[in-house]
C-alpha cells in the first residue's frame, strides 16, 4: 500500500470503520512508514482533544419548560390556522352568488369600469409641461396686467444699471437722475401692488416685488450720480437675488398660459364656423 | 420503523400532541446537541430545537417512513441551522470573537464543575474556547459533516443521505476538516501529546 492510499483510509480507520479486507495492508503500511504513522497518531490526538468538548445538560425541568413552550406554539398555530380557514370559508360564502352567469357579467363589468378609470387617468389628462395653476393667471386680468407692467419697468431700470461698465461707459449715458426718479415711483407702487398680490394669494410674485423694492430703494437712495461702490452693491444684490431669472420665469409662464388659452380657443371657433 | 413508532406517527398526523411529545422525548437530546454543536450557543440551540420540532410536527404528514425518524430530524435540524445562519447573513454562528476573548469566564450552564482549582478551571475553560474556535474555522459543510460523524457517531453513508450529497463529498469534507483541525490545534496537541506519552 502506498502512502496516499493509506492516508485516504484515515477517516475510516480512526472510527474503526475500516473494511475487513483493507485492514492488514493498512496496518502493515503504518508499521513500515514512520511518516504515515506519525500523521495517524497526530490525527487521533487531535480527535482526542475534540472529544473534550462539553455541552450544556438540560434538566428535566428545562425539558418540561421546553415542551410547554413548544406545545403553546403549536396550539397557537392550530388556532390561527382554524381562524384563517373559517375566515376564508366566510369570504367564499359571501361571494358564492347564484346564478353564475350573473356573477361573471358583474365581474366583467367591474373589470371594464376599472379599465376605463385607468385609461382616463393615464390618457385623459391635460397636456403636460404647462402648469395649470400658474400664479400670474389665477388672479384677475387687471392685476396680472399691472404686475406684468411693473416687472417690465423694473427690469428696464435694472438692466441699464447692471449693464453699465464704469471703465468703458460714460456715466451720463446711464442718466442717473432719471433712473432714481423711476425707482422712487416704483417703490411707491410696490407697496400697493404687494398688498393686492397678497390678497390674491400670489405669494411668489409678492416676494419678487419685495426683492425688487429693496433693490429699487437702493437705487433711489444713491447719493451721487457716480457712486461706483453703491452701484456695485446694487449689481451684486440683483445677481444674488436672481432677480432677472425670476422675472424671466414669470414672463415664460405668462406666455405659455396665453399660448395654451389661444390653442383652446381655436377648435371652439372652428366648430362654431362649421 | 417499529410498529409502536408507526402508531405514534399516525396519531401525530391526527394532531395528537401527547404522541408527538413521546416522539420528541426520544430525540430531543440529539436534536438539541446537534443544534448546540452547530451554533455553540445554548439559547440559539434551544430556539432552533423549538423550530425543528414545530416543523417536524407539521411535516409529519409527509414523513414516509423510508428513513429513520432520527435521521429525518437530523436533516431538519441541519437545514434549519443553515437557513438561520443564511438569514443572519453571517458565517454560521460565528462566535469567534466570543471564543477569542481569553478573559471571558466559561458559561454558567457548562455541566462540569471545575472544582476549586482555579488553574485547572482556567485550563479547561481555555480548551473549550480553543475547540469551539477550531470548529468555527471550518466551512459550514466541513463542520456539519465533522459534527455528525464525530459527535453524533453517524456513519459516512448516513451523513451523505442526511445531507443529500455523495459519499465521496462527505469523505473529502471530513478529510479537509481533519486537516484544518490538526492545524488549528497543533500547539495544543503537542502539549496533549507529551502528557499522553508520560
Amino acid at each position: 500500500m502506498k502512502c496516499k492510499a493509506c492516508r485516504t483510509l484515515f477517516p475510516d480507520a480512526v472510527y474503526n470503520e475500516l473494511p475487513e479486507k483493507k485492514r492488514p495492508a493498512f496496518h502493515a503500511h503504518l508499521h513500515e512508514c514512520e511518516s504515515c504513522r506519525r500523521q495517524y497518531d497526530e490525527l487521533k490526538l487531535t480527535l482526542g482533544i475534540m472529544d473534550e468538548k462539553e455541552r450544556p445538560q438540560l434538566s428535566e425541568t428545562d425539558w418540561d419548560q421546553f415542551w410547554q413552550k413548544l406545545s403553546d406554539k403549536i396550539e397557537t398555530r392550530k388556532v390561527d390556522a382554524k381562524a384563517f380557514t373559517s375566515w376564508l370559508g366566510k369570504i367564499k360564502a359571501i361571494f358564492q352568488f347564484e346564478p353564475k352567469w350573473a356573477v361573471q357579467i358583474a365581474g366583467m363589468a367591474g373589470i371594464l369600469f376599472i379599465g376605463i378609470l385607468i385609461g382616463r387617468f393615464y390618457f385623459g389628462a391635460e397636456p403636460t409641461g404647462i402648469k395649470t395653476t400658474s400664479p400670474a393667471f389665477s388672479m384677475n386680468a387687471e392685476l396680472a396686467g399691472t404686475t406684468s407692467a411693473y416687472l417690465q419697468r423694473s427690469k428696464v431700470v435694472l438692466l441699464g444699471l447692471v449693464n453699465f461698465d464704469p471703465q468703458k461707459d460714460d456715466p451720463y449715458v446711464l442718466n442717473f437722475p432719471e433712473q432714481k426718479k423711476i425707482s422712487r415711483k416704483l417703490v411707491k407702487e410696490a407697496f400697493v401692488l404687494k398688498r393686492q398680490l397678497r390678497q390674491s394669494h400670489q405669494e411668489q410674485l409678492c416676494r419678487l416685488v419685495s426683492d425688487l423694492e429693496v433693490i429699487l430703494m437702493q437705487i433711489a437712495n444713491l447719493e451721487s450720480d457716480y457712486d461706483l461702490p453703491a452701484i456695485e452693491m446694487v449689481k451684486s444684490g440683483v445677481e444674488r437675488r436672481g432677480i432677472f431669472l425670476k422675472i424671466n420665469i414669470e414672463e415664460m409662464e405668462k406666455n405659455q398660459k396665453q399660448q395654451m388659452e389661444s390653442e383652446k380657443n381655436i377648435p371652439k371657433n372652428s366648430k362654431n364656423k362649421i | 420503523m417499529s410498529s409502536e413508532q408507526s402508531r405514534l406517527i399516525a396519531r401525530v398526523r391526527d394532531g395528537n400532541l401527547i404522541a408527538f411529545r413521546k416522539i420528541m422525548e426520544l430525540h430531543q437530546r440529539d436534536v438539541f446537541n446537534l443544534a448546540y454543536d452547530m451554533t455553540g450557543n445554548r439559547q440559539d440551540a434551544e430556539d432552533l430545537s423549538q423550530e425543528v420540532f414545530i416543523k417536524a410536527f407539521y411535516a409529519m404528514q409527509h414523513f414516509r417512513g423510508d428513513a429513520k425518524i432520527g435521521s429525518w430530524l437530523y436533516r431538519i435540524t441541519v437545514n434549519t441551522c443553515i437557513d438561520k445562519a443564511r438569514k443572519k447573513k453571517e458565517e454560521i454562528y460565528d462566535h469567534s470573537e466570543e471564543f477569542n476573548d481569553t478573559n471571558s469566564v466559561p458559561p454558567k450552564y457548562w455541566p462540569v464543575s471545575y472544582g476549586d482549582n482555579p488553574e485547572k478551571q482556567a485550563e479547561k475553560s481555555m480548551m473549550q474556547r480553543h475547540i469551539q474556535n477550531a470548529l468555527q474555522k471550518l466551512s459550514p459543510g466541513e463542520r456539519t459533516v465533522f459534527i455528525l460523524r464525530h459527535y453524533h457517531d453517524l456513519p459516512l453513508g448516513e451523513i451523505a443521505k442526511i445531507l443529500d450529497i455523495s459519499p465521496g463529498t462527505v469523505k473529502s469534507q471530513i478529510h479537509r476538516a481533519f486537516k484544518k483541525l490538526q492545524t488549528q490545534l497543533s500547539f495544543y496537541r503537542n502539549d496533549f501529546g507529551r502528557e499522553v506519552q508520560k
